[in-house]
């Protein structure tokens, strides 16, 4: 902020205004303090003094400095400290940007793209999180890797560690992480040769991992109501297989959670507290998310019913996570058909294919050996992530690049990334205006009948969210 | 310089001088004394002057304040919604429209209706760039026969000044994008969550700043 102007506008989020002379911050209190007025938002005096201002409570500060030039007497100058976000986010609150950290690498055609989100569940320290992203589509990887680490939400992020998993490849062949924590080489991956949802035929959606995504709208009546995306794989290959299934999260689940933190209100810091400090969370905390679930995958009975044989999906709506899940030797006997169980309206599915499983691989451990901010070695940093007792806090707009270096091999690496922290949301003053205890206590306790009352608001939102939530992104 | 060539640069000169001035001194559209002086925008507590052509100028709501639709049509002409401007948020323009007309409601103007938008947010005094050319122009006449190239300089620079100086305090969509606009707006940090269809006083005609220069015109 421009310190050198005497004069101070204080903006806050109901239209008030302060305008103060003479105004000094004090950093570790947090607040400002001036002489001047207080106006309400029709620009009626309510007090005039000495005022002091929590900067938690402060929308936008302005200063202005009328300089000369050449040409001209003046011009104002607007220091804006949360313009774009609080512009969004008071227009529609429950869809601005969250984000967890994000990760970026070039893809195979060298842009950078946004290739992973750490630990998204991980909203408390008690819910600090090991998260596995595989980089399915990041470019050859070999010499040095650069991560690029960012904060690009109104967040504080706590990370412990990103380290490089790593397995060499072999020609035409891919690596996969499974859901019950092994590795292996796998071969012959094969898109299902149709693929059908209520909407009818979306296989060429479904082909290829390229952000081309068959997306649903959700339920207008109750936003846990189901759809299933039936497969069918001709010609799958032999021996054991494993479905790759490509998906993120639509912005409905990210309603939900803060949907839920505007209901709580300021009870959200302290219920946020609880689950950090209790050694038992409590049992409804995450009752929402378990209706909602995750993408269930089926294969069919001898009598004709379907039966869940494991389930993948992981919480975010930024980058596409890559799950593979092994399937039973009885749901791969000849042509084979499977079902997505999915929530209509949660998820986006952009790629489903089968692999064979070949032999089962190690990944080698390989941590940062050095990272820049702003161009520049930060040793600290560094520091903070290769020791286990240490963590990095980062707060809006910070941007780290994290350098990996990949030893020597015929070919390259297929590389994982593996983040381990949490994160807090930062409590927005728009939400508090919608505090609900009983609301709270029906989205916490009664999930099923929340999901009902909620429906209609959500629809409400859903056309215009997707715009919203990217538009009120803290970094770009 | 022969006498032919001095007419053909006079010529010139007073041609691009005038081309600058004309060209460049874009109107604010504000009423006389609404927009603060530079010095004195660092405590104005209002928002800037906006003017907005909708594309359609037909499908505008009457607006308290304006002429009535009817009169505009039967005058053949529909002058832009201007007033002041209270807030840009994703979809639309929230402007106070009118003057000093005591209080008036607040209208929202959705951003796909709008042709062409300018916001001035100070005074940028143009007259005193007016006279400032007209007293240097008057002095070079002194010059003698180096008034040939002492005046067409003052209209060129001059011009060039003014145009820049009325400029200045001018956004103009689309060449800027709304977020910008908006930082202008009396809430630049977006609509307030109880600011919608109710009356809003308009900045009072006896108000101004708390900054004003000494020998402010308006003193």
């Amino acid at each position: 902020m421009d310190g050198k102007s005497p004069w101070l506008k204080i903006h806050m989020p109901d239209g008030g205004l302060y305008t103060l002379s003479q105004w000094t911050i004090d950093e570790e209190r947090n607040t400002i303090s001036g002489r001047g007025s207080h106006l309400d938002f029709r620009r009626v005096e309510v007090a005039t003094g000495m005022f002091t201002v929590g900067m938690d409570s402060v929308s936008i500060l302005e200063s202005n400095e009328v300089q000369t030039s050449g040409a001209a007497a003046g011009l104002t100058v607007l220091t804006i400290v949360s313009a774009a976000v609080g512009l969004y986010c008071l227009t529609n609150p429950k869809a601005c940007f969250g984000s967890c950290p994000t990760f970026y690498l070039p893809d195979q055609q060298g842009e950078p793209r946004l290739m992973a989100e750490g630990f998204s569940a991980s909203v408390a320290p008690r819910l600090e999180a090991t998260d596995l992203d595989a980089l399915f589509v990041s470019g050859p990887a070999r010499g040095n890797v650069t991560v690029t680490m960012t904060n690009e939400a109104l967040e504080t992020h706590v990370v412990r560690r990103v380290d490089l998993l790593a397995v060499p490849q072999t020609a035409g062949k891919r690596v996969l992480a499974a859901q019950d924590g092994t590795w292996w080489e796998a071969s012959h991956i094969t898109p299902a040769d149709r693929s059908r949802g209520p909407e009818g035929d979306c296989s060429a959606l479904l082909s290829a991992c390229d952000l081309d995504e068959r997306t649903s709208l959700a339920d207008s009546l109750y936003l846990g109501a189901k759809e299933v995306v039936e497969l069918e794989f001709s010609a799958p290959p032999s021996g054991p297989l494993g479905l790759i299934v490509a998906s993120r999260h639509s912005l409905l689940s990210t309603y939900l959670f803060y949907q839920g933190l505007a209901y709580l209100g300021e009870a959200a810091a302290p219920s946020l507290a609880r689950v950090s400090g209790s050694c038992e969370t409590d049992a409804g905390s995450n009752a929402m998310g378990d209706m909602l679930g995750r993408i269930e995958v089926q294969a069919p009975q001898s009598d004709g019913t379907w039966l869940t044989v494991g389930s993948v999906g992981e919480t975010g709506p930024l980058a596409v996570n890559v799950h593979m899940l092994r399937l039973p030797p009885s749901a791969v006997e000849g042509p084979v058909r499977l079902r997505l169980r999915l929530t209509k309206g949660n998820w986006r599915l952009d790629y489903v294919a089968l692999a064979a499983l070949e032999q089962p691989v190690e990944p080698r451990r390989i941590p940062p050996v050095a990272i820049l901010r702003d161009g520049f070695d930060d040793s600290e940093a560094l520091a903070a992530l290769t020791d286990p007792a240490k963590t990095l806090v980062t707060f809006p707009g910070d941007r780290y690049e994290l350098v990996y270096p990949l030893p020597e091999v015929d070919g390259d690496w297929e590389i994982f990334l593996e983040s381990r922290g949490y994160y807090l949301e930062w409590m927005r003053q728009e939400w508090l205006a919608e505090e609900d205890p009983a609301m709270a206590a029906l989205m916490f306790k009664r999930p099923r009948l929340a999901l009902g009352y909620l429906a209609p608001l959500f629809k409400e939102l859903e056309p215009g969210m997707e715009a919203h939530f990217w538009g009120s992104r803290y970094a770009p | 310089m022969p006498l032919e060539d001095l007419r053909r640069v006079l010529g010139v000169a007073v041609l691009l001088g005038l081309c600058a001035g004309i060209a460049g001194c874009a109107s604010t559209g504000a009423p006389d004394d609404w927009l603060p002086l530079a010095e004195e925008a660092p405590t104005d507590v209002y928002g800037a002057w906006i003017t907005v052509h909708l594309i359609d100028e037909g499908a505008r709501p009457h607006l308290a304040g304006e002429f009535s639709v009817d009169f505009a049509d039967s005058l053949g002409y529909r002058p832009p919604l201007a007033g002041e401007l209270l807030a840009v948020d994703a979809d639309s323009v929230f402007v106070l429209v009118g003057g000093r007309a005591g209080s008036c409601p607040v209208t929202a103007i959705g951003k796909q209706d709008v042709a062409k938008a300018q916001v001035a947010y100070f005074d940028p005094e143009g007259e005193r760039a007016g006279n400032w050319i007209f007293g240097g122009s008057l002095l070079s006449l002194s010059n003698g026969w180096a008034a040939g190239i002492t005046l067409p300089m003052w209209w060129i620079i001059g011009g060039t000044m003014a145009s820049s100086q009325h400029s200045l305090p001018l956004k103009k969509w689309p060449q800027h994008p709304w977020e910008e606009l908006g930082t202008y707006a009396r809430f630049p940090q977006g609509r307030p969550p109880h600011l919608r269809a109710e009356m809003l006083p308009q900045k009072p005609r006896w108000y101004r700043p708390k900054i004003r220069r000494a020998n402010s015109i308006r003193e």
